[in-house]
């Protein structure tokens, strides 16, 4: 189920959260419960059972970790170790198992047999959510879950469950029993979900309709300004789609008492590829700073050279792998590696940029942009082929097909629209809006903001389902 | 917001919104949506006759929602004025239209961008095996001394690439269809109609398709001249045949108008060719019933046309809605029988030629696409006679029979079990399945006969029931004769 979807909007969203409201506070926990799994049930029977008997065996680790923390011999690290590897290995089969099938088929032409998994959405994202789990129970950031309704709700509560951001059990469980529903939180969230939707449905998805197109061609049948186009279409789509996804999510936390981690912070601002990814997906850099590059810093805490440069290295590599199974996302993750570890060595080295600040940010923005074209091609192929033509390294096919074909009125509306609001007005305009904060305008103005983003809104999502039935061509 | 009253009013508001709209929902659905010119969905069933939990539910729940809840129309229709109004956008969701600097309207789906901007040009051998297959098609209906012409329609944006929109570019000076057309225009064998150069040369006195009204097909003055070339077509055949021509009519000017509810609007003028003659040819609905006529047009678009004069010829006639929606009711005044079949239906031709027997097959379409899809057609002279069978007029029940069918192939194709030629017994009109099989590896030759046996006829539940046989080709046609035998049952 889609967050902009008419059945979670006009069905799901409205009975939960009244639900929730409605329901005995003592019993809002398993309310909670019932309605993520039930979201979840949407996508099937069996990804539902199989993601019930994940969460039931993480917490048996988690108890078992628990009950072995004093343990001074080896079971505390097997344990561990049993906990993640487990985790790992459910991630690997219910991913990326066509992807290794296919690389051991291509290289060693051996056929093996397919083995035909559910595919379960959000999977990355909750896999990731128990490995950080399993991991602070036994460096003993946090207690294991004893009550299991409260880590089903941990792993399970819907806003995040499909696309983050990721929480940490700490800041989640913590919440627990601490969880307030009121006026103040329910219109916040009511806001934010409404800047999310809007950002969702009036942006992303009318970019994206554009950029499919352009995608849509061989790589080499689009003009060089064309490809330029799609390019920079779609760093706005993917920005606007998932920055609106994570205020639907935090909208949603919000309504039903609860505050989940920002996953953005302007990150078409940044100045450098590490300043990129501490404003990109913030929850998920985080995730890999704690989980995998500081245990990596540690363990190789002798080696001397290019540590750091390469223990960045591998944190990219697998940011990559983790978006996709399939060797543009990995190149993708290595592209910002190789920078994010370049800028690592030159910090190491004490290497101060001398560049004026605005070259500094049309570097990172293109290389940020080339990234985007291998993340959004279908193939490595297809991505090397695109940026050819785009940096005029191949000559593209002649289609007829011009600029403005794309780049009709309302698609430079949209992006005019998208670039002004990747700005953060706020902060650069602090006095007028110190000012209308402390009017009597403040909230007419964001009410009449509201209503429009609102309704503006549910006319897309509306108008989205309009579908004629051609005929006149036959 | 600070103020609780603007907090209160923001929650009341967003849940407003999501309700309204579901309390407000048409529950039963399967309303007409004459926008979207469909059936929206309908409310699913819950439980399957069997009474489980139906598992189309769920799909079916979103269908119903995302169709029927309450306030789409008018909020679709909102959308559309505001893209129309500030994007200039023309609203025609589903499928592309664009619009040319004179306001010219053009039908642009992604398939078709290639042939807009003539970035597809066939080569020497696409249009060489286009020609050649069309010569063997005419080659092949010569053992039925029956006659083939193909037609070409060629595209608006053909016709009037002056009026495509600047941001379309032209690859090539030469369309596609430019090329079929003078390729086929060289062919033998066959006849070849061509209005491609009378409707550029006669744009300058008038337009010859829609300019804004309709975003595909031409107007009535394009389309009589796409008639009459299609019939001087056929003519080269048949000397003698009726050609009417504008003297036959009484022609005025007509406003034609299309209006939409999102504010796009746009008015031209047209021809309306009124006949000064009494109208011979008759529609005959029930045709297609009667040969168990299987089709995939969706439109439902065949038609089946008897003029009282039976000496002249019979045709059929495939093509677009260039044909059906313009053409048909003039073409019908020439022949004692036509038939009209969507392409999309070609695979029927064969069985479709085997009942009709037709003077002239016409095989016509829009552009390069559909005269290539027509080159392909195969065609098969699938041809049967039921000699004789032994069916029993009287059956009793509990008893089993056993049945001969004595069947000869009149075609010119041999028959076996490798091309799944069988043997069809309909019961009480309707084809349950039953199949009389050729043995493996056996072959029926032209003129050869072969007794296919009917083993265990049974009695069915009712006093009286009646069997046909008839040839058919599993999958694609019946074919041949169809011999019926009523039988009672004691």
């Amino acid at each position: 189920m889609v967050f902009s979807s008419q059945i979670f909007l006009f069905i799901f969203l409205p009975l939960c959260i009244i639900g929730a409201y409605l329901i005995r506070p003592d019993f809002r926990k398993y309310f909670l419960i019932l309605a993520s799994l039930a979201f979840f049930a949407w996508t099937g029977k069996r990804p539902l059972a199989i993601f019930v008997v994940f969460a039931i065996v993480n917490y048996g680790m988690g108890l078992l970790q628990g009950w072995l923390r004093d343990d001074r011999g080896p079971g505390k690290k097997i344990a561990n170790w049993l906990a993640i590897l487990s985790n790992v290995v459910f991630l690997l089969a219910f991913k990326y198992l066509p992807f290794f099938t296919e690389i051991v088929t291509g290289s060693t032409g051996t056929e093996l047999p397919k083995i035909e998994l559910p595919v379960l959405l959000g999977v990355s994202f909750f896999v990731f959510s128990a490995i950080s789990y399993q991991y602070d129970i036994y460096y003993n950031k946090i207690a294991p879950q004893k009550n299991i309704a409260d880590f089903l709700l941990y792993l399970s509560f819907f806003p995040k469950l499909l696309q983050g951001p990721i929480t940490r059990a700490g800041e989640f469980s913590g919440q627990l029993t601490n969880n307030k529903l009121n006026l103040d939180n329910l219109s916040r969230g009511v806001y934010r979900f409404t800047v999310g939707l809007a950002k969702k449905v009036i942006i992303a998805d009318q970019l994206g309709a554009m950029v499919d197109q352009i995608f849509a061609n061989p790589a080499t049948a689009n003009g060089v300004s064309v490809a330029w186009l799609g390019a920079f279409g779609y760093a706005m789509q993917i920005f606007f789609d998932f920055s609106g996804y994570t205020d639907m999510a935090i909208g949603l936390g919000q309504m039903l008492g609860f505050d989940l981690p920002e996953n953005f912070n302007f990150p078409y601002l940044a100045l450098n590829i590490s300043d990129f990814w501490r404003r990109w997906h913030i929850t998920l850099s985080s995730w890999f700073r704690d989980y995998v590059f500081y245990p990596l810093e540690f363990k190789r805490r002798k080696q001397k050279v290019f540590r750091t440069e390469t223990n960045t290295l591998i944190v990219f590599f697998l940011t990559g792998f983790w978006h996709g199974a399939g060797w543009h996302f990995i190149v993708w993750g290595l592209w910002h590696g190789l920078f994010a570890s370049f800028e690592v060595f030159l910090r190491a080295r004490k290497v101060k940029a001398k560049a004026p600040a605005i070259v500094r940010y049309l570097v990172t923005m293109l290389i940020v942009l080339v990234g985007w074209v291998l993340f959004r091609s279908p193939g490595l192929q297809y991505g090397v082929q695109y940026l050819g033509v785009m940096f005029g390294l191949i000559k593209p096919l002649d289609t007829g097909l011009t600029l403005t074909w794309y780049l009709n009125g309302k698609i430079a509306y949209i992006l005019v629209l998208s670039i002004l609001a990747c700005i953060p007005w706020k902060q650069l305009l602090t006095k007028p809006f110190d000012k209308l904060s402390g009017s009597k305008l403040h909230d007419p103005v964001l009410l009449v903001a509201y209503l429009i983003l609102l309704g503006f809104s549910i006319m897309m999502v509306m108008s989205s389902s309009y579908s004629s039935f051609i005929y006149f061509k036959f | 917001m600070k103020s609780t009253l603007f907090k209160v009013l923001t929650v009341i508001v967003f849940f407003a919104v999501l309700l309204l709209p579901v309390l407000e929902s048409d529950k039963i659905g399967g309303a007409l949506s004459p926008n979207e010119n469909r059936y929206l969905a309908k409310f699913p069933p819950l439980f399957t006759e069997n009474y489980n939990f139906s598992p189309e539910f769920k799909s079916g729940f979103e269908l119903w929602l995302n169709d029927n809840l309450g306030g789409r129309q008018k909020l679709i229709q909102l959308s559309k004025t505001i893209n129309y109004r500030f994007f200039g956008e023309l609203g025609f969701s589903g499928y592309r239209v664009i619009n040319g600097p004179n306001g010219w309207l053009f039908y642009a789906p992604d398939p078709e961008i290639p042939y807009i901007v003539n970035s597809f040009v066939p080569d020497d051998a696409v249009k060489m095996n286009i020609k050649n297959s069309f010569e063997r098609i005419a080659e092949g209906l010569k053992g039925s001394n029956t006659a083939l012409v193909v037609g070409m329609w060629p595209p608006k944006f053909d016709v009037y690439p002056e009026e495509l929109p600047s941001n379309l570019r032209l690859v090539n000076t030469y369309s596609a269809a430019e090329a079929i057309d003078e390729e086929l225009k060289n062919a033998s064998g066959f006849s070849y109609a061509s209005p491609f150069d009378e409707l550029v040369a006669n744009k300058s006195n008038f337009p010859t398709y829609s300019r804004a009204v309709d975003v595909g097909h031409w107007n009535q003055y394009g389309a009589f001249i796409g008639y009459s070339a299609l019939m001087e077509a056929v003519k080269e055949h048949f000397p003698a045949l009726r050609i009417l021509t504008e003297e036959d009519f009484s022609v005025t000017e007509v406003e034609r108008e299309l209006k939409t509810d999102w504010g796009f609007a746009s008015r031209e003028t047209d021809l309306h060719y009124e006949p000064k003659f009494t109208r011979s040819a008759i529609e005959d609905a029930g045709f297609f019933d009667r040969i168990n006529f299987v089709s995939k047009d969706i439109w439902k678009s065949y038609r089946y046309f008897q003029n009282p004069d039976t000496t002249l010829p019979k045709a059929i006639l495939v093509g677009d809605s260039y044909v059906w929606q313009f053409l048909l009711q003039n073409m019908a005044e020439s022949f004692s029988e036509l038939v009209f079949i969507h392409y999309l239906d070609l695979d029927q031709l064969n069985s479709l030629a085997a009942v009709v027997e037709p003077d002239v097959i016409m095989l016509t379409g829009q552009g390069f696409p559909a005269v290539w899809a027509l080159s392909q057609v195969s065609i098969q002279n699938l041809s049967a006679e039921i000699i004789s069978h032994d069916t029993p007029a009287t059956i009793e029940r509990g008893e089993s029979y056993n049945v001969n069918i004595l069947v000869r192939n009149t075609g010119d194709q041999s028959w076996s079990e490798d091309d799944q030629i069988r043997l069809c017994i309909f019961q009480d009109g309707k084809d349950h399945g039953y199949r009389v099989h050729l043995p493996e590896g056996f072959t029926l030759e032209p003129g050869q006969e072969y007794t296919f046996v009917l083993y265990n006829l049974r009695a069915p539940a009712g006093d009286t029931t009646f069997l046909e046989f008839q040839m058919l080709q599993e999958g694609h046609q019946y074919f041949g004769e169809k011999e019926r035998v009523d039988i009672v049952v004691k």
